[in-house]
C-alpha cells in the first residue's frame, strides 16, 4: 500500500511525486513515457495570475496566492539556476524573437534593450531546425542598439556527419556541450571571440555570446559534473525547440530526484482502470487500487491517495472518439466538463476544446459537473487534466501544472 | 492600363483551361490564360484525385465510360509522371444488387474497359483493410492523378510552345464591340494593374465560375454547382483505388495518394462557386457510409476534410434534379449560336479525366474559326521529358533512393537544376517536409518560380503542409526560405498564419482523436515554443 500513487510522468506528475516523497511519503509514480516534457521550452509560464484567479473556475482560483508562490519556490529549490522577478522576464525563442516568461534559467534572461552592446551568435554546424540568418535578423530588430554577428562552431564528433549533409539535432549538441570535450571546445571558441574583439579595440563594449540550447541546468551533482559556470564572456542561452534538450535533461533530472528521495517508479506502464467502492458513511467513493497494464500483464496497485496527472488532450489522458461521440477520461472514467462550442475559426485564438477537463473542489477532488458532488474523495486531479484553462493562449502552462502538482502533494 | 494583343484568351486555370492553352500552343495559336487565383485552386485540386477507368459510369452513361477509358490510356502515356498506375477495384458486397453487377460487367465490356476478377481471398490478402462483406472483387485500370502536377506540367509545356499565363489575374468584364466579344478587361490582383486584352476569341473555361463570367455580359450558362466533400486519412490505407460496385453514390471511393488516402464524396447543390465549407453532417455521413467498405474505419485518423464544386452541365432536357442524375459529360456552348454574341465560347461540365478531350474539342472549334488547319497533337506528345538517367543516379547518391525518387517524380524534367544545387550544397538536402520528403533545395527551387506568390502557392507546388503533420513542422522549417522570398519578418509571419488558417479550416470538421492531439501540439509549438501572439477570440 502506497501513501500516494501518481498516474502520469509529465510536469505536474513529477512535481507531485517529488514533493510527496520529500515529505516522507511512500510514493509510486506510474507512467507510459516522459509525457509532454519533450516539448518543454525551458521556461515556466505563469501568465497574469491575478487576472486568471478571477476567471470563474480557472484552476488558479482553486489555490491561495501563497500556494502559487510556494510552488514557484519549490522549482527554484529543485533548479537553483531558475530565477523569477515580479515582472515577467524575457528570453529568446529559437527564431530569435523575444518571448516573455516568469521562471527561467538565469542564462536565458535577456540583457537590457536600452543598453548597447554586441551579440555574437554562435551557430553549431549543421544544427537541425535552426536558422542563423533569421535569428540574427530578429535579434537586430529586437535590439536596435546592439550589433549582431554570426560565428560558426564545429565539433569533431559531428564533422563527418555534417559534411555528408546530415543535420544534427539540438539534443545531440546539448549532450556535447554538457561533456568535458564540448565544454573545452566552447571555452576555446569564446576565448577566441574575446581575443578577436580586443584586437579590434571593442573591449570596452558589452559582448554577449548567444547559443541555442546550451542546457546548463539540471545537473545532478551525485551523477555528473556540473556545467562550467563561467566562460570568459557572458553566454545567453536560447530556449528550446522540439525535440527539446531542456525537456530531455529536465525529465531525467526529475526522475533522479524522485528516486533519490525514495520514490518508486514504474515506466512503460499504462493505467487502464481502478477498483473502488463507496465508503460506508456517505455516497462518496474511495478508490482502492489502480489497474495497470505493464508489458501485457495486469498489475493491481493499492494506494491511500491517487493523483491523476495524465496530461489532458495532448498527454493522452482525455480521449476524444470519432465524430466526438465518446469523450473519456481513461483511468477513472471521471465526468468531464465539455464545452458546447468546440472550436474557433482562427487557429491561434483561444480554443474552446482546450477548456475540456475535470472540474474539482479546492482539494482537487473530481466533481460531477451535473450535481456538483465529489466523485472520489481520495483522487486529486492535476495539471492539464483540470478543466477551464488554456495553457497556450493564457500562457500559464507551467504555473498551473507546478502549482497543482505541488498542492496535491501537500494533501497526501 | 496595360494593353495586350493575342489570338485567344482562356479564362480559368483549371485542368480544362490549361489543357486548352497547351493544345492552342501546340497548334501555334497565340494564347493567354488568365486565372483569378493560383492554378488548380478550384475543382482541379478539390477532388479525390482519381483517374477514372470509366467503370464508375459503365451502367448509367456509356458515352462517359468510353471517353474515360480512352482518356485514361492517353493520360497514362502523356502524363505518366503525374499518375500512379495503382489500378482500381470494384468491390461487390453481400448486400449489393446482383442485377447491377451483371449490367456493370456488360457495360464495361461495351465501353472497352478491361475487367479482371480477383479471388476474394487474394483480395483480402492484398488489401487487408477491405471489408469481409466483400463477395466479389474486380480489377479495372483506374489510377490516381496529382491535379497540381498535371496542371503545372500543362502550362510548362504550353510555355515551351509560346503559350502564356497569368495567375492572380481576375477577369472584370468581357470587352464587347458591336455585340461581339473582342477581348477582356482583367485586374492583376497582386499589383492592382488593369489589363486590356484584345483577342479574336475568348474561351470561358472557368468551371464553377462559368456562369459568373458570361453573366458579366448578361448571358446565361446553366450549370449546377454540386459540392462534393472528401476526407483525408493519414495513412495509405489501400494500394489501389477502391470503388463500391453499385450505382454511383456517396462515400464509395477510396483513393490512395502518396502517404494519405482520400475518401469521398458527397453531392449537394450550392449557390456559390467557392462554397468549400464542409459541415459536420457531411463528415458523419461519409464516415457512416465508409464503414461499408472498411469495417474498422473508426480506428483510422482523419487529418482533414475538404470540398470541391463540380460544375455540372445542366442540359435543357435534364429532368432529374439530383446531382448525380445530371450528365457528367461536357458541352461546348457557342454563344454566337445561342445568344448571337460572337467571339465567345463556354466549355462546361466534364471531369478531370476527360480534360484533354474537352480541350481538344474546344481547340478544334477555335482552330476552325481562326482557319488554322493544324491537327491536335496532345494525345501523342508527352507533357514532359523524363529526366536523364544520370540525373536519377546523382539524385539517389545525394539523397538516398526513397527521397530522390519522390523528388524526381515531383519535379521530372526540372529536377536537374535541384540536383545540381544539392551537389554544391549538400546541407540543402535536409528535409523541410519529412512526411513527403521535400528538401530545402526543392523548396528554394519552387520559390524561384514567378508564379509562387504565397506560402499557400508553395504548398500546391511542393505538397508542403499536405502530409500528415498538416504544416506544423514544415511551415516552421520553411522559415528562412520564406523570409528570403517574401522579404520582411512581418510578411513571413503573416504567411505562416494564412497557411495555418487554411489548414485549420480543413481540420476543424474532423477535430477529434489523434488529429485533435496533433492540433494541441501545433498550438503548443506556435503559441508557446515559438512565442506567436495569440489571436483574439471572436466572442
Amino acid at each position: 500500500m502506497w501513501d500516494a500513487v501518481v498516474v502520469g510522468g509529465g510536469l505536474a506528475g513529477w512535481i507531485a511525486g517529488i514533493r510527496a516523497a520529500q515529505r516522507g511519503k511512500k510514493v509510486l509514480l506510474v507512467t507510459e513515457g516522459v509525457g509532454t516534457l519533450f516539448y518543454f521550452s525551458g521556461i515556466f509560464d505563469y501568465g497574469d495570475v491575478e487576472r486568471l484567479c478571477r476567471l470563474p473556475k480557472h484552476p488558479y482560483s482553486l489555490f491561495k496566492a501563497q500556494v502559487i508562490a510556494q510552488g514557484k519556490r519549490f522549482i527554484q529549490e529543485l533548479c537553483p539556476e531558475y530565477v523569477t522577478k515580479d515582472v515577467p522576464q524575457s528570453a529568446l525563442t529559437v527564431l530569435g524573437t523575444v518571448r516573455q516568461g516568469d521562471l527561467m534559467p538565469r542564462s536565458m534572461v535577456l540583457p537590457n534593450r536600452q543598453e548597447q552592446g554586441k551579440f555574437v551568435l554562435l551557430v553549431p554546424e549543421g544544427l537541425k531546425d535552426f536558422f542563423p540568418e533569421i535569428v540574427a535578423d530578429n535579434l537586430a530588430r529586437e535590439f536596435p542598439g546592439w550589433q549582431v554577428s554570426v560565428k560558426r562552431i564545429q565539433v569533431a564528433a559531428f564533422a563527418e556527419w555534417t559534411r555528408l549533409g546530415k543535420g544534427v539535432t539540438s539534443i545531440d549538441y546539448a549532450s556535447i556541450w554538457r561533456s568535458e570535450e564540448g565544454q573545452s571546445a566552447l571555452t576555446r571558441e569564446i576565448e577566441e571571440i574575446q581575443r578577436g574583439s580586443q584586437a579590434v579595440g571593442e573591449a570596452s563594449s558589452k559582448l554577449v555570446v548567444v547559443l541555442p540550447s546550451l542546457v546548463r541546468e539540471y545537473f545532478d551533482s551525485s551523477r555528473s559534473k556540473p556545467c562550467k559556470h563561467e566562460f570568459s564572456l557572458p553566454v545567453l542561452e536560447m530556449s528550446s525547440f522540439v525535440p527539446s534538450p531542456h525537456g530531455r535533461y529536465f525529465a531525467e533530472y526529475l526522475k533522479h530526484r524522485f528516486i533519490d528521495l525514495g520514490g518508486e517508479l514504474m515506466i512503460g506502464a499504462r493505467a487502464v482502470g481502478i477498483n473502488g467502492e463507496s465508503s460506508s458513511e456517505s455516497r462518496v467513493k474511495a478508490c482502492q487500487e489502480l489497474v495497470v497494464d505493464s508489458m501485457g500483464k495486469s498489475l493491481y496497485l493499492k494506494g491511500k491517495e491517487f493523483i491523476l496527472a495524465t496530461g489532458g488532450l495532448l498527454g493522452g489522458g482525455i480521449k476524444v472518439g470519432i465524430a466526438r461521440k465518446t469523450i473519456r477520461e481513461g483511468v477513472f472514467d471521471l465526468p468531464l466538463f465539455v464545452p458546447e462550442k468546440w472550436s474557433e475559426p482562427q487557429f491561434l485564438a483561444p480554443q474552446p476544446f482546450a477548456q475540456i477537463g475535470v472540474e474539482t473542489d479546492e482539494l482537487m477532488c473530481p466533481l460531477d459537473p451535473a450535481g456538483g458532488q465529489v466523485v472520489w474523495e481520495n483522487v486529486h486531479v492535476v495539471g492539464r487534466m483540470l478543466a477551464h484553462w488554456d495553457p497556450w493562449t493564457q500562457r500559464c502552462g507551467g504555473g498551473v501544472s507546478v502549482t497543482s502538482g505541488y498542492a496535491a502533494a501537500e494533501l497526501i | 492600363m496595360r494593353q495586350i494583343d493575342t489570338q485567344v484568351v482562356v479564362i480559368g486555370g483549371g485542368a480544362t483551361g490549361v489543357g486548352i492553352l497547351r493544345d492552342l500552343s501546340l497548334r501555334g495559336i497565340p494564347a493567354l490564360l488568365l486565372e483569378q487565383g493560383d492554378l488548380a485552386h478550384g475543382t482541379s485540386s478539390r477532388f479525390h484525385g482519381l483517374l477514372h477507368s470509366g467503370g464508375r459510369y459503365a451502367v448509367k452513361d456509356d458515352k462517359a465510360a468510353q471517353e474515360c477509358i480512352e482518356e485514361n490510356k492517353i493520360l497514362k502515356h502523356i502524363a505518366a509522371h503525374c499518375i500512379e498506375d495503382t489500378s482500381g477495384w470494384f468491390v461487390f458486397l453481400k448486400e449489393d444488387d446482383p442485377n447491377y453487377l451483371q449490367l456493370w460487367i456488360k457495360g464495361c465490356a461495351q465501353a472497352g474497359i478491361l475487367v479482371e476478377e480477383v479471388p476474394v481471398e487474394e483480395a483480402f490478402r492484398l488489401e487487408p483493410l477491405l471489408t469481409r462483406q466483400a463477395t466479389r472483387v474486380f480489377e479495372v485500370p483506374d489510377a490516381t492523378v496529382d491535379g497540381f502536377k498535371l496542371l503545372w506540367a500543362n502550362v510548362k509545356s504550353a510555355e515551351k510552345f509560346g503559350g502564356t499565363f497569368r495567375t492572380y489575374c481576375k477577369v472584370q468584364s468581357l470587352w464587347l464591340e458591336e455585340g461581339q466579344v473582342v477581348g477582356v478587361y482583367a485586374e492583376d490582383l497582386s499589383t492592382g494593374e488593369i489589363l486590356q486584352v484584345r483577342s479574336k476569341i475568348v474561351v470561358n473555361a472557368a468551371g464553377p465560375w462559368s456562369s459568373e463570367i458570361v453573366a458579366m455580359s448578361g448571358l446565361d450558362v446553366h450549370i449546377q454547382k454540386d459540392k462534393g466533400a472528401l476526407l483525408v486519412f493519414n495513412q495509405r490505407m489501400f494500394n489501389r483505388v477502391i470503388n463500391r460496385l453499385r450505382p454511383p453514390g456517396d462515400g464509395d471511393i477510396f483513393v490512395p495518394h502518396e502517404t494519405v488516402t482520400i475518401f469521398g464524396t458527397t453531392s449537394h447543390w450550392v449557390e456559390l462557386p467557392d462554397d468549400h465549407q464542409v459541415d459536420d453532417q457531411d463528415v458523419k455521413y461519409l464516415i457512416a457510409t465508409g464503414r461499408d467498405l472498411v469495417e474498422e474505419l473508426d480506428q483510422h485518423r482523419i487529418v482533414r476534410a475538404f470540398a470541391g464544386i463540380r460544375p455540372l452541365y445542366e442540359s435543357v432536357d435534364a429532368l432529374d434534379h439530383e446531382g448525380r442524375g445530371v450528365s457528367r459529360n461536357f458541352a461546348l456552348i457557342d454563344h454566337e449560336k445561342k445568344d448571337g454574341v460572337g467571339g465567345l465560347v463556354s466549355i462546361v461540365g466534364g471531369k478531370l479525366t476527360t480534360y484533354r478531350l474537352m480541350a481538344e474539342k474546344v481547340t478544334d472549334w477555335v482552330a476552325a474559326k481562326l482557319k488554322v488547319p493544324t491537327k491536335c497533337r496532345t494525345a501523342e506528345e508527352p507533357l514532359q521529358n523524363d529526366p536523364a538517367p544520370e540525373v536519377w543516379d546523382k539524385a539517389r547518391r545525394l539523397l538516398g533512393a526513397a527521397a530522390a525518387d519522390k523528388m524526381l517524380e515531383r519535379l521530372n524534367e526540372q529536377a536537374g537544376a535541384v540536383v545540381e544545387t544539392l551537389a554544391r550544397q549538400p546541407l540543402l538536402g535536409q528535409f523541410v517536409c519529412e512526411c513527403e520528403m521535400v528538401t530545402q533545395a526543392e523548396v528554394l527551387h519552387a520559390l524561384q518560380d514567378p508564379a509562387v506568390h504565397s506560402l499557400d502557392d508553395l504548398r500546391r507546388q511542393t505538397r508542403l503542409g499536405m502530409g500528415t503533420c498538416q504544416g506544423t513542422y514544415c511551415t516552421y522549417r520553411a522559415t528562412p526560405m520564406l523570409q528570403e522570398a517574401f522579404g520582411s519578418w512581418e510578411r513571413t509571419v503573416k504567411e505562416y498564419q494564412i497557411l495555418l488558417g487554411e489548414r485549420w479550416r480543413g481540420i476543424t470538421p474532423v477535430l477529434w482523436g489523434e488529429q485533435l492531439r496533433e492540433s494541441e501540439l501545433a498550438r503548443a509549438l506556435f503559441l508557446n515554443v515559438l512565442g506567436f501572439e495569440a489571436a483574439e477570440s471572436e466572442e
